[in-house]
């Protein structure tokens, strides 16, 4: 356990209405740490996302962020603290053009003002972007659609970053860009990443640490090699056994 | 007054159906509790009023089709009524039916175009046609309307009588229609026309993969409903001896929506309860005829957000406690009533 | 020719007291999803504003127009608070039909008090400004018009700019898109909403002076105002602000054309019409996007 949490989930349980899906998580993300959360589909990963960044109520447990607690606070002022949310499926802005989306991911007052370098630096990142940036968002393919998203998270200095499987839907060349973008976050270790998938695959490229979600449970933690390693593990949530 | 409704296991229970009979021999008694000319009059005003909003909570409430235009079914009922008596020396008995088979016809021409529409333009094409119809007898120049002023001297009913006789015999005569058509909606609702429709109001996409047919139950619906209101504007003109164009338009509108929404926007005998209410706090400020809109205005926004589900739904839960005293059943605590038990207009996350 | 010329005269200026009304509720059902029916009301509004400011308190036009967009700001962010946002997210209901109704209670309330304050009859209302140009015959193009018209254009231009360059706008336009993303940028949906309501009730508070300087204030001034605001709307296609705009000057086209080529009467008959078929042949406006039916 990293000694200077950033993100601390003690006890969070959560769901919609009368179901509850996500049942006492318990997760720790150190500064400047990537953890990844892996787990089977539909059992509760995003669902616990969106509790710690504000868009579900949680109905037991604590969130706190830099030691601070933050559940119960709504979305739009987590994002204040330096939260950055790039939601699965991109909810992308259909009829804003690229430039205009990725504006909104510097909303905030104090990224307002940089927004001019902010959006350089994400062209730079993404020169593709830069050709298309007075397209409107529907337009784009869906390589493009996930660079505007996570372009859109990068348009200010995130301290902790919330992505929800960067991986979805998009062809292998084109996740494997991805996370190459995403490790070069990580690297710079000045954001730290809850990074969720369901595939083992490209996590062990970025991750410090991973945790497994099964049945709206956290089971196991352990650094990526140990439970690359393991092979009841591997087999029951993360696919095939490793050849 | 009935029950409140539960879609699929409804029954008509014993002590339901005995309550609904002491409620309405109880409504019928009301003339002689009442013994004025006047008073009776407002009543039976106001039970036109009922037949008129039963008639648009069905296709509102019930089937979910936002038709704003069913003032204008309403009109061409009276109009068409009053016509005939006046040209074709239509008795007033058949005059009624006409007005109803007048407001059919306008309500199938209205739905048709409404096939293709969703929500909200829904609500404004029909609004549209509506302000066509009344902008069209107020401006028919050829005095077959009586333009703004209205369409005066038509031959009344129960003549022979004296008034106040008179207006008992309409009272008991319009307080049947309201108990036939009160009846007739809370069986339609439950049939397989009613489920289907209200298949389609909570899903029309669920309810067309079923294979329900959204455009003959719609126009069904519309139908339907459309004669009840016709029947209604019929008996507004005969009871009245004349209408004109202001009985359509936007502050009558706004004043049966109000006791639509009040009553419980798909419920069955919400437009009875709301309808009433309304019409007792009208009464109330009759010296203050200004204020009246004001706060039924008021009264109306404080019902949609602190009683969403009308004041109907509500007297029925009081009603099923009532019930469960006549089975001799235990009684059991009154939780809150099942979410199921009811009819109301009610599309999740739209 | 002087029956054209008058024709094209009168589309201006109704398209642009239309226009004002129309963007205003096209803002809000495309953000809210509100077919806000308090806006004629906020026309009367202003319309009385302007007369109190003008012919009571004897003081400039100018001084009108910014009172009664003032007003009617206030008096929006005040419906949103009371008539709409309480029921947001709530289950069970459907929240387009159920606000068309609440906001429609807000427009009962509103002409009411009105008429209780300031009595049925109609109140004459000075010109911002007298004189006109001589163009043809018997056409004249008043001073009045010219302003009326530059200042609705340019309330229109300047709240295109505002929704295209600003923080704000953007992040207005993206919550009208994605309500979940635009929280997740940080959008305070909670004071974006109320906001939206006011301008838009501010614009239509605007138009409200204008008409009064046309014709007169009065308590049902607000009334045929919102019918052609609700037909602008839907021949434009709801939700969109070009689309209004364009609809706007075709329905005051129509009007005119009617009033000067049949009667003034049945210039809304016609108008009606016109939107009955609009809606059969192309049921999502002119401009508007189909939508998509959802399981």
């Amino acid at each position: 356990m990293p000694a200077d949490a950033l993100l601390e989930v003690r006890g969070v349980s959560c769901g919609y209405g009368e179901t509850t899906i996500v049942r006492n998580a318990e997760l720790t993300v150190g500064a400047g740490e990537t953890l990844c959360l892996v787990g089977p589909n539909g059992h509760g990963k995003s669902t616990l996302l969106r509790a710690i960044t504000g868009l579900l109520p949680l109905s037991a447990g604590e969130v706190r962020f830099g030691g601070e607690r933050i559940d119960g606070r709504a979305a739009e002022q987590l994002t204040e603290l330096g939260i950055v949310h790039i939601p699965q499926g991109d909810h992308l802005f259909p009829d804003l053009t690229v430039e205009e989306n990725l504006l909104m991911g510097a909303f905030p007052k104090g990224a307002w003002k940089d927004r001019g370098t902010a959006l350089d630096e994400v062209f730079a990142r993404f020169p593709k972007l830069k050709d298309r940036r007075r397209q409107r968002a529907r337009t784009l393919s869906g390589g493009e659609r996930r660079m505007v998203a996570i372009g859109r998270g990068l348009m200010r200095q995130p301290r902790l970053l919330v992505i929800d499987e960067p991986s979805l839907g998009l062809a292998p060349v084109i996740v494997e860009s991805v996370y190459e973008i995403i490790a070069g976050v990580a690297a710079q270790r000045t954001t730290s990443i809850l990074l969720v998938e369901e595939n083992f695959t490209h996590v062990e490229e970025v991750a410090d640490r991973v945790s497994v979600l099964e049945m709206g449970r956290i089971v196991r933690t352990g650094l990526p090699a140990e439970l690359a390693d393991d092979a009841a593990v591997t087999q029951s949530y993360l696919g095939a056994l490793p050849s | 007054m009935t029950r409140r409704p539960t879609p699929l296991q409804a029954t008509f229970s014993k002590p339901k159906v005995t309550i609904s009979a002491a409620l309405v021999l109880l409504a019928a008694l009301v003339p002689f509790i009442y013994p004025s000319t006047y008073g009776t009059g407002v009543l039976v005003t106001m039970l036109i009023f009922t037949v008129l909003n039963l008639s648009w909570n069905f296709v509102l409430g019930i089937a979910g089709v936002w038709n704003f235009g069913q003032l204008a079914m309403f009109a061409v009922g009276g109009y068409g009524g009053g016509l005939l008596i006046i040209h074709a020396s239509l008795p007033p008995w058949l005059a009624l039916l006409a007005g109803g088979i007048g407001g059919t016809l306008l309500a199938v021409l209205l739905a048709l175009p409404t096939l293709r529409l969703f929500g909200i333009y829904t609500s404004l094409l029909t609004f549209a046609a509506a302000q066509v119809v009344q902008l069209v007898i107020q401006n028919d120049s050829s005095g077959t309307t009586g333009g703004a002023l209205g369409l005066p001297t038509v031959k009344g009913l129960f003549e022979s009588l004296d008034p106040l006789w008179a207006t008992r015999a309409w009272y008991w005569l319009v307080l049947a229609i309201v108990v036939v058509v009160c009846a007739a909606i809370a069986l339609l609702a439950r049939s397989p026309l009613g489920l289907a429709l209200r298949t389609l109001r909570d899903s029309a996409a669920y309810g067309s993969a079923r294979g329900i047919d959204p455009r003959g139950h719609r126009v069904l619906a519309f139908a339907i409903s459309g004669f009840v209101a016709g029947v209604a504007g019929a008996l507004y003109t005969v009871y009245n001896g004349s209408i004109s164009p202001t009985v359509m338009g936007l502050t009558p509108m706004s004043i049966y929506v109000t006791m639509i929404v009040i009553g419980g926007l798909g419920s069955i005998t919400g437009p009875i309860v709301g309808t009433a209410l309304v019409t007792a706090i009208q009464q109330a400020l009759i010296d203050h005829p200004g204020t009246q809109l004001t706060v039924l205005g008021v009264v109306l926004i404080a019902i949609v957000v602190f009683v969403p589900r009308g004041i109907a739904f509500e007297a029925g839960r009081v009603r099923d406690r009532v019930v469960r005293w006549m089975n001799e059943e235990e009684e059991v605590p009154a939780g809150p009533a099942s979410p199921e038990g009811r009819l109301v207009a009610g599309r999740e996350g739209t | 020719m002087s029956d054209i010329l008058s024709i094209l005269v009168s589309t201006v200026v109704l398209g642009s007291i239309y226009g004002l009304v129309a963007l205003g509720m096209t803002l809000i059902y495309g953000i809210l999803r509100v077919l806000d029916m308090s806006q004629g009301s906020m026309v009367m509004v202003g319309g009385f504003v302007g007369w109190a400011v003008m012919t009571s308190a004897g003081l400039s036009p100018w001084l009108a127009i910014v009172a009664a967009f003032a007003a009617t700001f206030a008096l929006g962010v005040l419906t949103q608070v009371v008539s709409v946002q309480p029921l947001i997210g709530r289950r069970g209901t459907d929240f387009e039909m159920i606000t068309f109704i609440t906001t429609f209670a807000v427009a009962m309330v509103l002409s009411n008090l009105a008429l209780q304050f300031f009595g049925p009859r109609q109140k004459n209302v000075p010109e911002l400004v007298g004189g006109s140009i001589h163009l043809y015959e018997s056409v004249s193009l008043p001073y009045q018009s010219i302003v009326m018209t530059a200042i609705a254009l340019a309330l229109m231009l300047g709240f295109a700019l505002f929704l295209n360059r600003s923080r704000y706008g953007i992040a207005i336009r993206a919550v009208a898109q994605d309500l979940d993303a635009a929280r997740l940028m940080g959008v305070p949906i909670k004071r974006v909403f109320p906001l939206v309501m006011g301008f838009a009730s501010a614009i239509a508070g605007v138009a409200g002076v204008f008409l009064a300087t046309q014709y007169f204030a009065s308590p049902t001034a607000g009334d045929q105002p919102l019918l052609i605001a609700l037909i602008v709307v839907i021949f434009g296609g709801l939700g969109s602000l070009q689309g209004a705009i364009v609809a706007a000057y075709a329905i005051g086209l129509i009007q005119a054309a009617a009033s000067v080529y049949v009667s003034t009467t049945w210039a809304l008959p016609i108008l009606y019409g016109v939107i009955v078929l609009v809606l059969i042949i192309r049921p999502q406006g002119i401009a508007g996007r189909s939508l998509e039916a959802r399981l």
